[in-house]
């Protein structure tokens, strides 16, 4: 996973709305190679950090730089070459419970023009990648809430990404399951991407505590 | 390329699956307005064609006084002649006229002296020029007081009939045809809600607004395209019947033959073509494509 992963954010609002404000006045950076928490409650705004990098949101006023490059204010049209140089895992999996898991992937990799041959190859290294290629042939209801996030995860990296973005990944699993998810975000952080997790489970930030941690308050950085 | 066309297709049969009973729904509308627009727009053009041969058949009869001279005749068939929307003027004298009667009714003409006029037979190239020749020769002083004949009524009622379903066609199609849109529109944006999952996850990994697209465009175009086959086999059957039940009242108007290529293909194109610019409304609001 070569390549460069620079993130800046210079004081970034996003409002919906009047009254509604998510972020407020948000700047900060994260270097290529970099893993990174984004902790705080319900409501601080650190789900919306990821959605200004995925560009699912747009900023109020300020700039998010990804490799230098301004994300904001991208034309709609490039959005998706964007989200094909990251992996995105969301909150809630996103998994398709009527395909088996290797058709899970096969049908993302589909949707981004890859032929089926190209999809045969590669199905197995991603599966094994997260220790998934028994359970290739397994629907997503037949599988634990740690398997479901990992095929999540395999998922997210259909598209070899340099920037793994993950949406509470911890948050519907249990100890056990939330250590082995973040040891495997951690393993593709040593393989050379940048990942940015948010997330509020103490637990996960105790046991991964050599990691950056940007705490995040009623839409502002309170801690970085 | 073909791979790639293999994927569009195959999800937009999937999603014909799921939607099975909405994709019903608008198939079948969209196949009643088309059944009603083609039905109408072939009868129109059959009657139409019909009225394009009535000329040949309609003349109209000029009975002529009896004092008048060889010159004013002359002068008379010569000023028909120049009038708009006639062909040919005939000359028919009583005594050909009693003779033609004589042979077709020899009982009735049987021992009575000829009671005819001279006449005119005015053939006409148009016939909606029946009624300005017809005031125009009764204007002349060697006709007869009401001496001009002709079928009037058959014109003015082909005229009426095509009309009529020019109107009854247009306002029932176009009825159907909005209402068609509706369910077309909701079965594209039903599908949008039933795989909401698929697309938020072809979104995410950095699926091309037109993969996202095509497949709802696909599915409305072949909801159109079966409506409009369907129809085509209700005109088919449609016509089958109005020859049999035309076939009891022999002669005066014939069911021509349906131009079984035309219906198809006309009705299939503009099925799938409606389908498609009802589905490209559909997927037009960006909120509901993740």
């Amino acid at each position: 996973m070569a390549g460069v992963a620079n993130i800046e954010f210079k004081g970034v609002c996003v409002e919906y709305g009047k009254y509604v404000r998510a972020l407020t006045d948000v700047s900060f950076t994260v270097e290529k190679g970099e893993f990174v928490f984004f902790v705080g409650r319900t409501g601080s705004g650190k789900s919306t950090i990821l959605k200004l990098l995925s560009r699912e949101v747009q900023p109020t006023r300020g700039t998010v730089l990804l490799d230098g490059l301004d994300v904001s204010n991208m034309p709609e049209s490039d959005v998706p070459s964007l989200r094909r140089r990251m992996g995105i895992v969301p909150q809630d999996f996103g998994l398709l419970p009527r395909k088996k898991a290797w058709e899970n992937i096969g049908y993302a990799m589909r949707a981004v023009g890859k032929r089926r041959i190209e999809v045969r190859k590669a199905i197995e290294p991603i599966l094994e990648n997260v220790n998934l290629a028994h359970r290739a042939d397994a629907f997503p209801t037949e599988m634990s809430g740690g398997e479901q996030q990992r095929l999540a995860i395999a998922r997210a990296l259909i598209n070899s990404p340099q920037l793994i973005l993950a949406d509470e990944p911890t948050g519907n699993l249990d100890a056990d399951h939330s250590i082995e998810i973040i040891t495997l975000l951690q393993e593709l952080n040593q393989q050379g991407a940048t990942v940015l997790v948010a997330t509020h489970d103490l637990m996960v930030l105790e046991k991964f505590s050599q990691h950056r941690v940007i705490t995040m308050e009623k839409g502002q950085i309170s801690h970085a | 390329m073909l791979d790639r066309l293999e994927f569009l297709v195959s999800e937009a049969f999937t999603a014909l699956r799921r939607n099975t009973w909405m994709s019903f729904a608008a198939i079948t509308t969209s196949c009643m307005a088309l059944f009603l627009l083609g039905g109408m727009a072939f009868a129109y053009r059959g009657i139409a064609g019909y009225a394009e041969t009535l000329p040949s058949k309609l003349e109209v009869r000029v009975f002529l006084v009896d004092k008048r001279t060889d010159f004013e005749t002359k002068q008379a068939m010569e000023q028909i002649g120049k009038l708009k929307g006639v062909r040919r003027v005939a000359l028919v004298t009583k005594a050909e006229a009693w003779a033609k009667l004589q042979r077709e009714m020899p009982d009735i003409t049987k021992g009575i002296s000829n009671p005819l006029p001279d006449a005119f037979n005015v053939s006409l190239s148009d016939v909606d020029e029946a009624n300005k020749v017809a005031t125009s020769i009764r204007k002349m002083p060697i006709v007869e007081k009401d001496g001009v004949k002709y079928e009037g009524e058959t014109q003015a009622l082909l005229s009426q009939t095509l009309t009529l379903l020019r109107w009854v066609g247009s306002a029932l199609g176009g009825l159907m045809l909005l209402t068609s849109a509706v369910l077309i529109y909701n079965a594209i944006r039903m599908t949008i809600v039933a795989r909401r999952r698929e697309i938020r996850i072809m979104s995410l990994v950095g699926a091309t607004r037109s993969t996202i697209v095509i497949p709802l465009l696909i599915e409305g175009i072949i909801q159109g395209a079966i409506g409009g086959l369907i129809a085509s086999f209700l005109i088919m059957a449609g016509h089958q019947l109005l020859i049999r039940l035309m076939a009891n009242f022999a002669g005066f108007i014939r069911v021509g033959a349906l131009p079984l290529i035309l219906v198809f293909g006309s009705l299939v194109a503009l099925g799938a073509l409606y389908g498609l610019i009802c589905s490209m409304f559909a997927v037009r609001d960006p909120r509901g494509i993740a």
